[in-house]
């Protein structure tokens, strides 16, 4: 056997070993299939420009979380509180515009939470659960703009 | 292996922009073992990984109008989970550090095939474990990458060095099996 060949077959068992000692587990395979699903083709997406954790304007002595997206012409700001289970998650759209609303959360079923920002662009969103969440927003005009995916 | 975007991978990514189920799971398959160890590699625990793999699908989706170059997608998704790897990590110990009791812990998996592939796999294992980290990592993602284009972004190495590399880990592996 060549030297090539000792070294092919050894990183073939090699493979084999992590496979069969560390495998993708099976709801990570699944999550990963189901990703494409929260695909918006039609929606701008927003993305993460700001992740600031401060005491400042916190909420009950707990840190709160600022988050800022930005699209080309929409900026939303979040402030996230909890540290528990739930967030709750308090947003204001910028320009001020009033919206639609939809949480987008793997844990949750797809039509997710719902809500509406006022006049002034302020909305809030209590009791969502930990983990990784996207909001959606209609906007007036038809348009619409999705925020890149964060793990709360 | 070579270092050329792949035309498959570039066609996978065009059906799939345009909803195709059936090239996103050929996708899925081609890749997650690779994402998976990558994660693996930074020391994250399974739920910890499983986060970063998650995470970095979705990033694909949200992103995947936009990719300049669909043929390098695996690339892109090596980055891509490195860097969901890295902040994983850095929340899990800020989380700590604020004296959040939040960590998941990553429960024992160790159902029966695991420990019969234990057996089976024993002496490659540990000969494996007996190596330097760094070759320990470098042959694990080497066995399961589709090409050097991810394993150089897996490994932050230009390509052409990961072949003396992979050599002497490979032979030091090769002494330890002796």
């Amino acid at each position: 056997m060549t030297r090539r060949m000792d070294h092919d077959d050894l990183l073939a068992r090699v493979r084999e070993t992590y496979q069969a000692l560390d495998p993708v587990p099976a709801e990570v395979l699944a999550s990963a299939r189901a990703a494409l699903a929260w695909r918006r083709p039609g929606a701008e997406l927003a993305g993460l420009t700001g992740d600031h954790t401060g005491l400042a304007g916190a909420v009950r002595g707990t840190p709160a979380r600022t988050l800022t997206f930005t699209a080309r012409d929409t900026v939303i700001e979040l402030e996230i509180a909890g540290t528990g289970r739930e967030r709750e998650i308090a947003g204001r759209l910028a320009p001020p515009s009033p919206a639609r609303i939809r949480v987008r959360h793997p844990a949750l079923p797809p039509e997710g939470p719902e809500t509406r920002a006022d006049d002034t662009g302020h909305f809030a969103l209590p009791g969502i659960p930990e983990g990784l969440v996207s909001l959606l927003f209609h906007l007036p005009d038809g348009t619409s703009v999705v925020t890149s995916w964060i793990r709360l | 292996m070579d270092g050329r975007d792949t035309a498959d991978a570039a066609e996978l990514v065009e059906r799939a922009r345009h909803g195709d189920g059936a090239a996103w799971a050929r996708l899925v398959e081609l890749y997650s073992g690779l994402l998976w160890s990558v994660a693996r590699s930074y020391g994250l625990g399974e739920a910890d990984a499983g986060d970063a793999v998650q995470t970095t699908w979705l990033r694909l989706v949200e992103r995947i109008d936009g990719i300049e170059r669909p043929g390098a997608v695996g690339r892109w998704l090596v980055v891509t989970v490195r860097r969901e790897s890295m902040r994983t990590a850095r929340r899990a110990s800020r989380q700590a550090a604020l004296g959040a009791a939040d960590a998941l812990p990553a429960a024992a998996r160790e159902p029966e095939e695991i420990a019969l592939a234990r057996e089976r796999f024993g002496q490659v294992a540990a000969a494996l474990q007996a190596l330097p980290r760094r070759c320990q990592v470098l042959l694990r993602l080497f066995a399961l990458a589709p090409s050097y284009a991810e394993l150089s972004a897996a490994l932050e190495m230009p390509v052409g060095s990961i072949g003396p590399t992979r050599a002497r880990c490979l032979e030091s592996l090769l002494r330890r099996l002796a």
